[in-house]
């Protein structure tokens, strides 16, 4: 089987759509719960004017927990990979020009992690590499996906 | 053709979902107890109420430092070209020069209480550049710099530590070990806009700190007054 009849095939979308979907949710969760933090982590970020912080902080998380619910849900799939996408492509960007700077801070991706395991997660060369990985996980969904409200039968 | 169309409504329902999230983020914030301020002056408010109690005395000390600053400054050209290299580094706009902020601050009306960490700041003293001074002459406690670390290895108060609000949990390992629950602990960040110093304030209280002050003006002043700083972008 050729990796395009992989990719594109229903079942292969559906499992990474559920996979994306619960990491982008779990990873939404500590962000809504408590904002504080995440507004701090992306300031630290500086690709932002301090006066967008604040509603970036309070507005990304619900973006990935909507597209993750969407995406479980299959509903939107290619439009929600499309988001997901755009924002995997500018925190890797992010994280590559603080990195090359010099500049080492809590990465905001997964703070459950910390909050369910005490694990600490900077930015890094394996922050990087984790989310190209998930763009390669959205990339079939962005591509051979549906993109309706409820798929009818 | 066909898929011009299939892109341009993928990118349209995108942002019509963006869209959905800000509205539920805003909404949920407004109730959500540990919600943040969403625009900015209030957190310069939030910083400066408490200091209005010292009001003019604020504004004369400040002023009394940035003339002696003035003074310093008439007597060596260098010494201005040196805070003006320095202020660069920093990044800081003459706007945001905090003196006039805090008679702007008494035209406003009491900030709301969003957070758990700003309801906890109330009743972490806020302290002026003029006590901030006298602490750092005395070398009464320590000298807590909460903004990120780069910009504490950059500059900073003499002698302050880095313990920044974004990688607290990782700096603290280190700084409970070396400081005593019941130290002098003054905090500070950029500038009275800037919340992290209630972040890190509100959090070294919940692990047990007693003595906490906030040097509300905090960066942005300690350098106008043309105080000591430290760091490698130092010119000699």
């Amino acid at each position: 089987m050729k990796i395009s009849q992989l990719l594109s095939s229903s079942i292969t979308v559906t499992v990474l759509r559920f996979i994306v979907g619960a990491l982008f949710i779990l990873a939404s969760y500590p962000k809504i719960i408590n904002p504080v933090h995440f507004s701090a982590v992306i300031a630290e970020y500086q690709l932002l004017p301090e006066s967008l912080v604040p509603f970036v902080a309070i507005i990304l998380p619900w973006l990935e927990l909507l597209c993750g619910a969407m995406l479980i849900l299959n509903v939107y799939a290619q439009s929600n990979a499309l988001i997901l996408m755009i924002t995997l492509i500018i925190f890797t960007v992010g994280i590559t020009n603080n990195i090359l700077r010099g500049i080492i801070h809590d990465c905001g991706c997964f703070e459950f992690l910390s909050g369910w395991f005490g694990m600490q997660e900077e930015i890094g060369l394996s922050t990087i590499v984790r989310d190209l990985f998930f763009m390669v996980l959205v990339f079939p969904i962005l591509f051979y996906g549906t993109n309706v409200f409820f798929r009818g039968k | 053709m066909k898929g011009i169309q299939g892109a341009g409504r993928t990118f349209l329902i995108s942002i019509a979902i963006t869209i959905a999230a800000g509205v539920f983020g805003v909404l949920f914030n407004m109730v959500n107890p540990k919600g943040i301020e969403i625009v900015k002056e209030r957190q310069e408010h939030s910083a400066y109420k408490a200091a209005a109690a010292d009001g003019e005395k604020d504004v004369d000390s400040s002023k009394t430092h940035s003339d002696g600053a003035v003074v310093v400054s008439e007597s060596s050209v260098a010494a201005d070209q040196k805070v003006e290299v320095l202020e660069q580094a920093s990044g800081i706009d003459s706007a945001e020069v905090s003196l006039t902020a805090i008679a702007e601050t008494e035209q406003y009306e009491s900030p709301k209480e969003s957070t758990d960490e700003a309801a906890a700041t109330t009743e972490i003293e806020l302290i002026t550049l003029f006590e901030a001074k006298e602490y750092f002459d005395k070398g009464d406690g320590f000298f807590v710099d909460a903004r990120s670390e780069y910009k504490y290895y950059e500059l900073h108060i003499p002698g302050a530590l880095s313990l920044s609000a974004s990688r607290f949990d990782s700096q603290y390992e280190e700084f409970k070990d070396t400081i005593a629950k019941d130290a002098l602990l003054i905090i500070y960040c950029h500038s009275i806009t800037c919340p992290y110093s209630d972040i890190v304030a509100s959090k070294l209280r919940g692990f047990g700190y007693t003595n906490i002050k906030i040097f509300a003006g905090g960066w942005t002043e300690w350098l106008r007054a043309r105080y000591p700083v430290q760091g490698f972008k130092v010119y000699s």
